[in-house]
């Protein structure tokens, strides 16, 4: 992933079929993710594992961070120049995505049409339906009425596009080249040194990374170390040397001596 | 039906503006209290209106991309729609938004909306400092909710219900009612976990007003910059709004609001203008430590104390 | 009789590498008009007046003039004034006196980057006829040769009292609306530009840093 890099420029659809595909897997409102979360949460909240509801919660903040790493790292920032020359997926991959893509917002907006059936579904084993006020969904905790939901969200993403593209009539936007950034009174020089990806949360790893790092392999590590000493101090008994071995011998004859009728007896 | 959804419609645009101002006015407020405490005057009250009008009179600008074009636009859709799920007034149906469409986990779950929106149009630009400032953005962020998802979920065990007007309801006939004196101990662990929602030292590394060129919006200028501040205006208002509705009793009336969201603020900005800057790493370690064993802490206050 | 740098719509990047070029917009700076209706143009500039971002780059000994500016002392913030660290986002360059050909070069890059309506504002007597470096190998004597200034402070140095005079004094000129050194830059481009290779001899940038 590290070799690529500003691929929207060449791959706009797929870049935007990913974004969206992102955005309803870590289940920010208006997709389907949401809906999802939601659901769970609420149900864990109703049992009363209330530990793994605020675990639920912090893990789909955290599949924000390394799903929005992928965007990054592939289609945003620097692209290489070896990449100038890509092109665009061929429709026959385009078109399943579309497909989904359609799929996803149909569903973010209707939810009822998934869930009516698998509650159907479910229902002679599980028993207990899911509770619908028009199209608002009820728990017994809160509600979640997806059309409406979509339905404003669209309203205030629309508003301000537009009051920008009234503003950018006054202006004069000129559409710049990837190099054509800020860099300190400097000019770039590669987009390999430009791009930003590696080790992209490396605070989050010097916060919390020694939770992470494999304890497997220092155990192990440690096994080894122990038994090496272990033979290291054992080879002053056994250690080659035939005058030792005598002296070893020897020291056996005088213990046998001593204990079995010499001076001990 | 047609005729109900234009009213909303109307309603919430009346909502937007109040709040949009009163956003900006508390900003330049706070900007003084700052100023007064470095021993300056401060900008005028009218600096932060200024200033968007200036960036919306430019005559230039440059666009890497249409992701770039469209940042500010899913930022300040993050910050409305924030607000468009949040009852803003108890007991009028004018002022309640459009909080029927979700509950609190909408609400905090689409805070992330913005969030993602700014992150996707900054990376277009293909700066490194950008990604810089949105790494550690998202870090600090991801942080910050582990304290808070714990108190909310203190809460909504307390009160059985996630709807933030049923929130407020509980919570109304007098002071002793409020979430702030019935579960102390998730207001404290919310209210850590705020410093860190409203950037203010310590937890101000990610826009680094100075270093690393202001954070995420570096190549932001012109009317992206002017759509950029109305945004920090009301997303900032958009909070405080929701804590007071958590917390703090809600509001029944405009005044009333502004007094308490205000006095909300100002825990940030004391703790803002005494304290020096956390590192990201330092940042995301306190909020894996004290806030979250408060916000744990505040779970078992509630079912050992409050329920039984 | 100067020679024009490409054509009327694009620039030649010669400095650049053909690999480099692709990386670069290679497009020609266009000056903009003010708005139509004059009562509009007068409030913007009433906006741009009173809301001057000044670009927190230092250049010369007349940057350490700036870093009071914002403290107890003088605090300028109570006119509109504020640092932005990057150029996108400033509106005035204040250059700090001299300028030597190496900072030139990133002066200009960066008075390119910002977004017009764009002031310079001139500290000190270097900048008008060198000054005490009038006869350096190293720097250069009469700034306005390289990009237009819109007020110069003279003194050396100038304290910051006499800055805030002189941003007063700007805030006045931008008003009246006759702070025209962006669209001034754009109309004599290829002369300011052959001026400035003149003296930067390691040109490695795109004619114009978008």
């Amino acid at each position: 992933m590290y070799k690529m890099g500003g691929l929207i420029k060449n791959m706009p659809f797929t870049f935007t079929f990913t974004m969206i595909a992102i955005i309803a897997m870590s289940g920010v409102p208006p997709l389907t993710g949401f809906g999802g979360k939601w659901l769970l949460t609420n149900a864990l909240m109703e049992k009363g594992w209330y530990w793994i509801a605020a675990f639920a919660f912090f893990s789909s903040a955290v599949a924000f961070l390394y799903m929005f790493r992928l965007l990054q790292t592939v289609f945003l920032g620097q692209r290489k120049l070896e990449h100038a020359k890509l092109r665009e997926a061929p429709a026959i991959l385009l078109v399943p995505q579309v497909v989904m893509i359609a799929v996803i917002m149909v569903l973010s907006a209707y939810p009822k049409l998934l869930l009516d059936p698998l509650s159907a579904a479910v229902a002679p084993w599980l028993g207990g339906a899911l509770v619908w006020d028009g199209f608002a969904l009820q728990t017994h905790f809160g509600y979640w009425n997806a059309p409406m939901i979509m339905a404003v969200v669209a309203g205030v993403w629309m508003v301000p596009l537009v009051i920008l593209l009234l503003i950018s009539l006054t202006l004069k936007i000129q559409k710049v080249e990837q190099f054509n950034i800020v860099y300190a009174a400097e000019r770039p020089h590669r987009p390999e040194d430009t791009h930003f990806a590696y080790n992209f949360f490396a605070h989050y790893d010097r916060a919390i990374g020694f939770l992470v790092r494999p304890r497997a392999t220092a155990f192990w590590n440690t096994a080894v170390e122990w038994s090496y000493s272990l033979g290291a101090s054992l080879r002053i008994f056994y250690n080659g040397n035939g005058q030792t071995y005598a002296l070893f011998i020897l020291m056996y004859f005088v213990a046998m001596f001593l204990v079995n009728g010499g001076i001990l007896l | 039906m047609i005729l109900e959804w234009l009213g909303k419609i109307g309603d919430f645009s009346l909502t937007l503006l109040i709040v949009t101002l009163y956003g900006l006015l508390v900003g330049a407020y706070v900007e003084r209290v700052i100023a007064k405490v470095q021993g300056r005057i401060g900008i005028p009250y009218s600096q932060p209106f200024i200033n968007i009008l200036k960036n919306f009179f430019k005559r230039t600008a440059v666009s890497h991309g249409v992701m770039f074009y469209l940042g500010p636009v899913f930022r300040i859709a993050g910050g409305i729609g924030t607000l468009a799920f949040v009852p803003v007034i108890y007991g009028s149906e004018m002022f309640s938004n459009f909080s029927m469409a979700g509950d609190l986990f909408l609400v905090i779950y689409f805070m992330f909306f913005g969030q993602l929106g700014m992150a996707l149009g900054a990376g277009e630009s293909g700066h490194p400092y950008s990604a810089i400032g949105i790494a550690r953005g998202l870090s600090q962020m991801t942080a910050y909710e582990v304290p808070f998802a714990l108190a909310v979920i203190s809460i909504v065990i307390q009160y059985d219900t996630l709807s933030i007007t049923g929130i407020v309801a509980a919570q109304q006939g007098g002071w002793q009612n409020w979430t702030v004196f019935t579960n102390w101990v998730a207001t404290l662990a919310a209210m850590l976990a705020f410093l860190g929602m409203m950037g203010y030292s310590p937890f101000d590394i990610f826009l680094a007003p100075q270093e690393i060129p202001v954070g995420p919006p570096t190549e932001f200028h012109s009317a992206y910059l002017g759509l950029l501040q109305t945004n920090r205006a009301l997303f900032g208002a958009t909070k405080l709004i929701l804590f007071m509705n958590l917390f703090f009793g809600g509001a029944t009336g405009w005044i009333e609001l502004m007094i308490k969201t205000l006095l909300i603020y100002m825990v940030a900005v004391v703790v803002g203008v005494a304290y020096p800057r956390f590192r990201v790493d330092q940042g995301i370690r306190f909020f894996f430590k004290i806030p979250t064993l408060i916000g744990i802490a505040s779970i078992i206050y509630v079912q050992m104390v409050l329920i039984s | 009789m100067i020679k024009s740098l490409g054509t009327e719509d694009t620039l030649e990047n010669a400095g650049l590498s053909a690999e480099e070029q692709q990386l670069f917009s290679n497009a020609r700076p266009k000056a903009y008009e003010p708005y139509p209706i004059k009562a509009v143009e007068d409030f913007a500039n009433w906006a741009r007046a009173n809301s001057l971002w000044i670009l927190a780059f230092g250049t010369g000994c007349g940057a350490i003039e700036l870093r009071p500016l914002m403290s107890a002392r003088f605090d300028a913030s109570r006119f509109g004034v504020a640092g932005r660290p990057t150029p996108r986002q400033s509106s005035v360059f204040v250059i700090g006196g001299y300028a030597s050909v190496k900072t030139l070069k990133r002066i200009i890059r960066s008075y390119e980057q910002m977004q017009g309506p764009k002031f310079v504002l001139a500290l000190g007597i270097c900048p008008v006829n060198g000054g005490m470096y009038f006869d350096s190998y190293n720097t250069v004597n009469q700034f306005d040769q390289y990009l237009p200034v819109d007020l110069y402070i003279t003194g050396c140095m100038p304290r910051p009292e006499v800055l805030v005079a002189g941003i007063m004094e700007l805030q006045k000129k931008i008003k009246a609306g006759r702070c025209d050194g962006a669209n001034r830059y754009i109309e004599n481009f290829d002369w300011y530009k052959a001026n400035q290779k003149k003296v930067i001899k390691n040109w490695d940038m795109p004619d114009y840093n978008w």
